[in-house]
């Protein structure tokens, strides 16, 4: 029963240390997560990148990118398109 | 056995991974380049060190006087991942070129026996304080110095002229087991 205990008190501070790590060290940028999440999301790799996350840090740097990402097509392509504030060419 | 000796008994003599064959995965997984290799030695050596001190302290503060010392691998390997963890955040934000290199490989410390290895036979040596940072840093050290030279090898085998059946991973395991040789002196 105590060995219960103990366990989850250690869980319990190891992770506290790790989540407070992580939120002093790497400030994510809020724009990465909006990004990521109108990213179609299958981490299919075929804009290059190996997940969609690295697609969406290159996008950050870079906005034309964002015409890579194959299974991004239709109304979502044109979401992305509207948040990135780029008109479609004719 | 004083400290000395016992650095110098696992850096070399009883060697992790040659002799007690612990963390073969990212031997044989990171040692393709030479700083590849290195950098790899380093982290392993700073979580083992760490991750040593850390369950060293739990062991004989918190498990065994609550009588609870079965719980030791679960506790251990909980500390080792969450060392792993924390180490990947540093190299993420101070070196990311290295962590980028490192890929894959550096989660996979949690997973790298070598570390849970040294943890757990520091409890069963029944080692005291100063002993168990000798084989600690000792173990570690050997493991750094065995990937590079490792490392170092394969670099000179991929321009040489090595059949086609052999090349690749079949000569590097067959060079790891002759410096094994070399290592328990049968050489």
């Amino acid at each position: 029963m105590i060995g219960i205990f103990i366990l989850t008190a250690l869980a319990f501070v190891l992770s506290f240390v790790l989540v407070v790590v992580d939120a002093r060290l790497n400030k994510v940028d809020g724009r990465l997560r909006e990004i990521e999440s109108l990213l179609p999301g299958y981490n299919c790799g075929s804009c290059g990148f190996s997940w969609c996350r690295a697609m969406s840090e290159e996008i950050l740097k870079n906005k034309d990118i964002y015409i890579k990402c194959r299974p991004l097509r239709g109304k979502a392509k044109k979401e992305m398109e509207d948040y990135l504030g780029i008109e479609e060419v004719k | 056995m004083s400290p000395i000796s016992i650095f110098v008994t696992s850096v070399l003599a009883q060697n992790i991974i040659l002799t007690k064959f612990l963390g073969i995965c990212p031997f044989i997984g990171a040692s393709n380049k030479e700083k590849n290799a290195f950098h790899m030695g380093l982290s392993v050596m700073l979580v083992i060190t760490l991750s040593s001190i850390i369950t060293y302290v739990i062991y004989h503060f918190v498990l065994v006087p609550t009588n609870t010392t079965y719980l030791r691998t679960t506790m251990f390997v909980l500390v080792i991942a969450s060392m792993v963890q924390l180490m990947e955040l540093f190299l993420k934000k101070y070196l990311p070129g290295i962590h980028k290199t490192m890929g894959l490989y550096l989660p996979l410390i949690a997973t790298n026996c070598a570390v849970l290895g040294v943890t757990l036979l520091n409890i069963n040596n029944d080692f005291n304080f100063l002993q168990m940072l000798a084989f600690s840093v000792g173990s570690s050290l050997g493991y750094l110095l065995i990937i590079y030279i490792f490392a170092t090898i394969r670099e000179r085998l991929e321009t040489s002229d090595i059949s086609k059946s052999f090349d690749g991973i079949p000569i590097a395991l067959l060079t790891a087991a002759i410096m094994s040789l070399v290592f328990v002196r049968y050489l």
